[in-house]
């Protein structure tokens, strides 16, 4: 019942997440990359923000400064993999409100985009 | 104004670094003996610091110890008492006997956690360590 | 919450030693305000309190205060080293109590968790230009200038505000969680904004990649220090998908303080109730006395804490008195010293009400020990039960008396207080007045005193200003110049009286029964004659009543003496008005001492079981049917020994059905209130016993004759006659 937007550069997770989170009854958007995600997030408005760390261009950490600096209410959920702690750690120091570890467990995935809405 | 703060807590290390970083270059230790330690070799190399912050509990010496050897390491040079550093212990013990402890063994202000920031400028002021 | 923090606390500790320093100081000054000047005995108090306090407030770097009680004590210094003459006493004396003044309204400040920020430049210049006219005056040369030492030690006070709570908190992880540290750290992250201190365990989350394992298996320990309250805390930390558990609890700053191992005590039981008593003595010795370098140092992390080398240490005993400089022209041993030297603790009121609570469930539960239906049973040998019953009734009296004496504080303070009040108010009227104190060592149960402040305060100002005349209408009318208030207290037949008398120019009967008419406050019809001077004189408080053409910055619009009568009533007392017109005013507060436990005759009126104080019965009767009589108007009067007294046939009178009618068959008991005697008739008479006084419930309305109600040892609920309310009957 949400809208929510999904950034991550590779196809197959943005899939994955996708998948999840329809299920759950959300509009779902992609982006894949940081810059998109930006003009995506002005466009839509989404109420939730799914960000993947590393990407080309501008990486997840960037984007999420920027979203921030446009919106400072924007709700964002790192996606991080093994051995990226201090980058959720940044991250969270810049305003991310939760993180999801890769692989993706569903109703973790759920979880937080819910604890997010509230 | 060369700083030395020893705490050992990271989320108070992280507020205390930004709060003192203000009125000068600030060094950071964890413990009593590392705070001892960089106070002995700022000695050595002839760059002293002119004020130490130290937390009172502490892993491998507290802050009660820190003050005394800091203390010691002074008298051996025979640095007179007006150009002894300046040691500010930040604490949340408030008792009576703590603070007199360590007026006895040399400390200059006593802060009681949280830090009244606007106060704690008063004192620095009173120190002649800023304007 | 202030009060919850631990006494010793530096500030607390300054707050407390200060207003002790500045109360004894008011107390001498104003002793003294009559003399020619202060003797050396004072200005060496004025001038060691004043140099007290301006080093202590130089460490707290409380700047105004220190310095207006660094500029009295030059003046002090002076005077006492070069003893000017003709120094101008009362100009020094006001200038004394404005110093006190002005640090105690600061300290009210930082009481409530303020800051100190008053100014005292205005003070300080006045003090300024009295020293330069001292030394100007007298011209010989200057003995030495007094010498201060500038604090060089600082200490700051913690910024905590009275709503700081305290919370320890315990999060659990589900065992899947992947990167449970940083989990940990979004919660620590979002916390560091509102938490005043913040410490947790493990502490390094963000580096430490083990710490992950380590929080999944035995969890993550916060202690928190904030000004929100609980519910905030779970808004942030919720039970959600990674999080299984959460326990949060609110704690004393006693536990944070003790850091990680905070988590071993639960919040409630810092009483040990297992140890002997030798051990938890021996405890709390070691753990009050010695602390030293060393035993401060924190465990490395994942380690168990070593017990700490605790080295005999005792740190220095806190300063108290100096010994004063200067001569001693008389003998201490001739000087009756003004303090008892009596050692005194303070005590959380809380935890005396919680003990005056205590001690009512122990009478009400001995009753029902002692009045047991099991012991009723025909034929029981009792003799060794009642004996060992008679110990335990003794000790649980003993008990109370104690109990309730604690809470009985003198009513010096109280009166010293009106002193200061006499003082400015005259001083600024211009008006002599003298002021007594008579009893001022009578105690009373801390509740009472809390309650006649404000009134007592009224109706002395009220004897200022109202009540004594200028300097000149007293001349002109032959009376002494000085003007006279007394405050006095007594106990008296388990109340205690205390009077305010001036001997101004009383109440004018005429006048108040003019403006009375006029508010229309009285029955049109009854005359004015008819009104005894009491009543007349009662009639002031009546609300919106006032004969005052002008009313003054320093007694009320009216408003006031209804307000000191409800105040009264509040805790029982009455307000008697007497006065002699041209010669002055006499109010007396008449106050039951002690409002909770009294003993007590029990008696049956029907169904219904009522309650009359011991002390106010004088006798049980039983009378023959011709010792009755009753006058026209239906009133009953009993002859006993040839005296009639008035009866009250307490069923008729509260109309209790099924109630004993016939004289013969019941019971009188003669009472007295106010020095008057009457007789009740009741049914029969139970017994003696204490009654622990509870109010009557707010719900049920106030039926006039009862005071309060009680529950006996068998369960029943018993009604406490007010006898003076009956005997208006």
């Amino acid at each position: 019942m949400a809208k929510i937007l999904v950034v991550d550069d590779a196809a197959f997770l943005r899939m994955s997440l996708k998948k999840i989170l329809a299920a759950e009854d959300h509009m779902i958007y992609e982006a894949s990359n940081g810059v998109e995600a930006i003009t995506l997030y002005q466009e839509i408005r989404p109420d939730v923000v799914t960000m993947d760390i590393t990407m080309p261009d501008m990486d997840g950490l960037e984007a999420l400064k920027r979203l921030k600096q446009i919106d400072p209410g924007a709700k964002v959920i790192m996606c991080s993999a093994m051995g990226q702690q201090d980058k959720v750690v940044t991250a969270i120091q810049n305003g991310a409100i939760d993180f999801i570890a890769k692989p993706f467990q569903g109703d973790r995935v759920i979880a937080a985009v819910q604890r997010a809405l509230r | 104004m060369k700083i030395l703060l020893a705490e050992d807590d990271f989320v108070t290390r992280k507020f205390m670094t930004n709060f003192l970083s203000k009125y000068g270059e600030c060094d950071v230790t964890v413990d009593g003996m590392e705070a001892v330690d960089a106070f002995m070799m700022a000695l050595e190399m002839e760059e002293p610091y002119d004020l130490v912050c130290l937390d009172i509990m502490m892993p491998v010496m507290d802050g009660y110890q820190a003050l005394m050897g800091i203390r010691n390491l002074e008298k051996e040079r025979g640095i007179a008492p007006e150009n002894a550093v300046k040691v500010i212990m930040a604490t949340a013990l408030n008792d009576e006997k703590n603070v007199k402890m360590a007026f006895d063994l040399g400390c200059t202000i006593y802060s009681g956690k949280p830090i009244d920031e606007a106060r704690f400028e008063q004192a620095l002021q009173k120190l002649g360590l800023i304007e | 919450m202030a009060e919850d923090f631990s006494v010793e606390g530096m500030l607390d500790m300054y707050l407390f030693e200060n207003r002790q320093l500045l109360e004894k100081l008011q107390e001498t000054v104003l002793d003294q305000k009559d003399a020619d000047c202060f003797d050396e005995d004072a200005i060496n108090e004025i001038f060691r309190t004043m140099h007290t306090i301006k080093g202590s407030s130089g460490i707290m770097m409380f700047d105004e205060i220190t310095e207006v009680s660094h500029k009295l004590e030059d003046i002090f210094y002076f005077i006492r080293e070069s003893h000017p003459e003709n120094v101008p006493h009362v100009e020094l004396v006001e200038h004394v109590l404005e110093v006190a003044d002005f640090i105690n309204s600061e300290m009210d400040k930082l009481e409530e968790g303020g800051t100190a920020d008053g100014s005292a430049k205005e003070i300080v210049a006045n003090l300024n230009t009295f020293l330069a006219s001292l030394k100007g005056e007298n011209k010989e040369e200057i003995i030495k200038e007094n010498v201060h030492q500038a604090p060089t030690q600082f200490y700051i006070a913690p910024m905590a505000t009275a709503s700081s709570h305290f919370f320890r908190i315990f999060i659990r992880y589900a065992p899947d969680t992947i990167m449970a540290n940083v989990h940990a750290y979004k919660i620590v992250f979002a916390l560091k904004d509102l938490a005043e201190d913040l410490l947790h365990y493990p502490e390094d989350i963000i580096s430490d990649e083990s710490s992950g394992d380590y929080i999944l298996e035995n969890g993550f320990k916060i202690l928190l220090q904030a000004q929100c309250d609980m519910e905030k805390l779970q808004e942030i930390i919720q039970e959600g998908y990674e999080i299984t558990k959460v326990e949060m609890e609110e704690i004393t700053p006693q536990i944070f303080q003790m850091g990680l191992d905070a988590f071993g005590i639960s919040a409630d039981s810092i009483i040990d109730l297992d140890s002997s008593v030798e051990d938890i003595t021996k405890k709390e010795k070691d753990q009050a006395g010695a602390i030293a370098p060393g035993m401060f140092v924190l465990p490395p992390q994942g380690q168990e804490a070593k017990p700490a080398e605790k080295k005999e240490f005792a740190p220095g005993d806190f300063v108290i008195e100096s010994k004063g400089p200067g001569k001693s022209k008389k003998l201490a041993k001739d000087k009756a010293t003004k303090q008892d030297k009596t050692s005194y603790i303070s005590v959380d009121v809380k935890k005396m009400d919680q003990l005056m609570d205590l001690i009512g469930e122990l009478v009400i539960s001995q009753s029902v020990v002692l009045q047991n239906q099991d012991l009723k049973i025909p034929g029981l040998r009792l003799d060794n039960f009642n004996k060992a019953a008679g110990q335990m009734v003794k000790i649980s009296t003993d008990l109370q008396n104690v109990i309730m004496s604690m809470r009985m504080v003198p009513l010096t303070n109280t009166f010293q207080k009106m002193n200061r009040i006499v003082f400015d108010v005259s001083r600024k009227l211009g008006k002599d007045i003298e002021f007594q104190m008579i009893g001022d060592a009578t105690e009373v149960d801390k509740n009472i005193i809390e309650h006649i402040s404000d009134p007592l305060m009224h109706l002395v100002r009220n004897a200022v200003d109202h009540g004594i005349e200028t300097t000149e209408e007293r001349e002109a009318k032959g009376k002494k110049q000085k003007g006279k208030v007394t405050l006095s207290a007594r106990t008296e037949s388990g109340k205690v009286w205390i009077g305010v008398t001036d001997n101004g120019k009383g109440l004018d009967r005429k006048k108040i029964l003019e403006k009375a008419r006029e508010h229309e406050l009285l029955d049109p019809t009854r005359l004015d004659s008819s009104y005894s001077d009491k009543e007349v004189y009662q009639l002031i408080t009546l609300p919106g009543f006032s004969t005052n053409e002008q009313v003054t910055e320093y007694s009320g619009r009216g408003v006031g003496m209804d307000v000191v009568v409800s105040n009264l009533q509040a805790i029982g007392g009455t307000l008697e008005i007497d006065s002699t017109p041209g010669e002055g005013s006499q109010m007396l507060l008449k106050i039951p001492l002690t409002l909770a436990i009294i003993d007590g005759i029990v008696m049956q009126v029907g169904s219904n079981t009522f309650v009359i104080e011991t002390g106010a019965v004088k006798e049980f009767i039983n009378i023959r049917e011709d010792s009755v009589i009753q006058k026209p108007n239906k009133e009953e009067f009993v002859m006993i020994r040839g005296e009639g007294y008035p009866l009250l046939r307490l069923g008729d009178w509260y109309g209790i059905a099924d109630c004993e009618t016939d004289v013969q068959k019941g019971m009188i008991v003669m009472v007295e209130a106010d020095k008057e005697c009457f007789c009740l008739f009741v049914d029969k008479l139970i017994g003696k016993q204490e009654i622990v006084v509870k109010p009557i419930p707010d719900y049920i309305k106030k039926v006039q004759g009862l005071t309060g109600c009680t529950q006996l040892g068998d369960g029943r609920i018993a009604l406490i006659l007010d006898m003076a309310a009956l005997l208006e009957e």
